[in-house]
């Protein structure tokens, strides 16, 4: 059983796969950084390296043909190949332990590469001087959020990801039998005076008597965000409540079952256990000159759950570490009164660390070893 | 277990340690959260907007049936006449003047063939009133006499401190001429909830955060 296993395993142990596999990153990374020119670095990541293929579709058809081998194959065939070649080829010997050891790290190192892949969630909180917020939002995921406010203390949310937002498509909510049905949705739209759209035909969702919604085409570039505009109705137990359009700055009431609702479509919120409050930023420059010296964003921290109730200062190299977060300094606004802080929540944030570890100390323990025998037999002759 | 098998096994495990992947961002999630002013300033830039569920009371006249909500509206009504013809009444507010009076007034005339005014004899077609304290604009517009198809329109403003409100029927001439004393009782029986001390009413929109990698 055994045997017939490893007989299985030995071709994915074998150095020209491993070559194979070097050769498809080398030139994943060539298209994948050429290509980040036009669609982001976001498009770009998701594209090429988090995803098992790169497709190809002919034009003027949907067919999604896969060309070449994505960084999850790459990455995960390198992965397999590297393990399995240690468990049929290497035989553990203190000679040895070095590359063990490095191989080790350079496992670790992928491992690590693939949790963060899948489970890091970055996304930023934006804070005025004096503001205080519990959640941070998505720099590139929308949702639609239906909040029932009929609570006294708290509101409920359900979250639509916009991913789930396509003309035709009919959403079920987990709650107060309520069912969405999308007549329409733009990926991205701006808006605008009704007296702007080309002529009465142009496709357009009106948002009230003066504004309305054209569809754009999506944004990639990095400083832009795309602002969706859906066409909905509200259907509770059969009976259509109404229909709304709704925008980023343009949220809807509506009374269903006796309760009050809000709907909007809004940049995915993460909402945290705790509270930050900006109490200043500072833009500090050098003397008599324009030039930026340092960035630093002095925080309180508010946390009742964990009698947690402090100040922190975050500045460039030192963000805030806490409840798995970490804060980091990334941007400002307003005449330098607004802070934007990149939270990022990333289970695997040590492995990395402990990867180059492992692959100095195995390093160190191959070559010293080298060393060690090099000089010994010097001593000898 | 045959070599076909062992094969399978292993593909699956190894298909199956790629294929896990978070999809926290695909799925629909519930949660509570603490009650706050919904401000939906968004990460990256855009105009700050609260509008509370219910902040007016009004009172259904009888006759006025009610209707599914659309698009903008707070309130939606119909009336049907004797002879068929039929009325709708919808009830709108928006942060701040939306874009003032006369513009407003202009695109209701332009609903019914008329032509745009200037301010000065706007003033002249409609008649103001008062509310509660609230300052109340009410026209009456009526298509052209020569138009294939008549139609009228009752419009009433109401500006409060924090935003304007669009009570207006339209339909059939006859019917809103029966209606008119309806409707502006429906006016009249506009309450208003106390005014929020936030200043929520559209701000423009700042520039977009700089990074402070930017030079």
């Amino acid at each position: 059983m055994t045997d017939k296993i490893f007989h299985w395993l030995k071709p994915l142990a074998s150095l020209k796969l491993t070559i194979f596999c070097l050769a498809c990153a080398i030139v994943l990374v060539f298209i994948g950084t050429v290509d980040q020119v036009h669609i982001g670095i976001f498009e770009a990541q998701n594209r090429y390296f988090k995803s098992f293929f790169l497709y190809f579709t002919p034009p003027r058809t949907t067919l999604k043909i896969p060309w070449f081998p994505g960084g999850y194959l790459v990455g995960g065939l390198l992965l397999v190949n590297l393990i399995v070649a240690h468990v049929a080829r290497f035989r553990f010997s203190w000679k040895k332990a070095g590359i063990i050891l490095l191989h080790s790290g350079l496992i670790l190192l992928l491992v690590g590469q693939l949790i963060t892949s899948l489970f890091q969630v970055e996304s930023q909180m934006r804070l005025d001087q004096g503001e205080t917020k519990n959640y941070s939002e998505s720099f590139y995921y929308d949702e639609l959020a239906v909040i029932d406010t009929s609570g006294k203390d708290s509101d409920r949310v359900i979250s639509v990801p916009a991913s789930q937002l396509h003309k035709g498509a009919k959403i079920v909510l987990p709650a107060d039998s309520l069912q969405l049905v999308i007549h329409d949705y733009y990926a991205n739209s701006a808006l605008v005076n009704v007296s702007q759209l080309p002529s009465p035909n142009y496709p357009h969702l009106v948002l009230g008597p003066m504004a309305v919604s054209v569809p754009l085409r999506r944004t990639y570039k990095q400083d832009e965000r795309n602002q969706p505009t859906a066409a909905i109705s509200v259907i509770q137990e059969g009976h259509t409540v109404g229909s709304w359009n709704v925008a980023t700055e343009f949220p809807q009431s509506f009374q269903a079952g006796g309760k009050d609702y809000q709907m909007v479509l809004r940049p995915k919120r993460y909402y945290k256990p705790f509270a930050i409050q900006l109490i200043q930023f500072r833009h500090d420059r050098y003397a008599g000159t324009d030039i930026a010296k340092n960035f630093s964003s002095r925080i309180r921290l508010m946390d009742p759950t964990q009698h947690e109730d402090r100040e922190s200062l975050i500045f460039m190299n030192n963000p805030l570490r806490y409840a798995g977060m970490t804060f980091y300094q990334a941007g400002f606004d307003n005449n330098d009164t607004t802070t934007v802080l990149q939270v990022v929540k990333n289970p695997g944030w040590l492995i990395p660390y402990i990867s180059c570890g492992l692959i100095v100390v195995g390093l160190l323990l191959q070559f010293g070893m080298h060393l060690a025998n090099f000089v010994r037999r010097r001593v000898i002759a | 277990m045959n070599d076909r098998s062992i094969k399978r096994m292993i593909w699956l495990g190894m298909m199956a340690s790629f294929g896990l992947t978070s999809c926290d961002n695909q799925k629909i999630n519930v949660y509570q959260i603490p009650k706050e002013g919904v401000s939906m300033q968004t990460g990256s830039a855009g105009l700050v907007l609260s509008l509370p569920s219910s902040p007016a009371k009004w009172s259904k006249p009888a006759g006025w049936e009610e209707q599914p909500l659309s698009e903008m509206r707070l309130g939606s009504f119909k009336v049907v006449g004797e002879n068929g013809s039929s009325a709708d009444i919808s009830i709108i507010a928006f942060p701040g003047q939306a874009g003032g009076l006369a513009s407003n007034v202009n695109r209701w005339r332009g609903q019914v063939q008329l032509p745009p005014l200037g301010e000065e004899e706007l003033k002249q077609t409609i008649q103001r009133v008062e509310v509660e304290g609230i300052p109340v604009s009410l026209v009456d517009l009526s298509t052209p006499d020569n138009s294939v198809k008549l139609s009228r329109i009752l419009g009433a403003v109401l500006e409060t401190p924090d935003r304007t409100w669009f009570v207006k029927m339209t339909g059939d001439p006859g019917l809103l001429e029966s209606q008119r004393q309806v409707f502006l009782d429906f006016v009249k029986s506009f309450r208003f909830a106390p005014q929020l001390t936030d200043d929520h009413s559209g701000t423009p929109a700042s520039n977009r955060a700089r990074s402070t990698n930017d030079r």
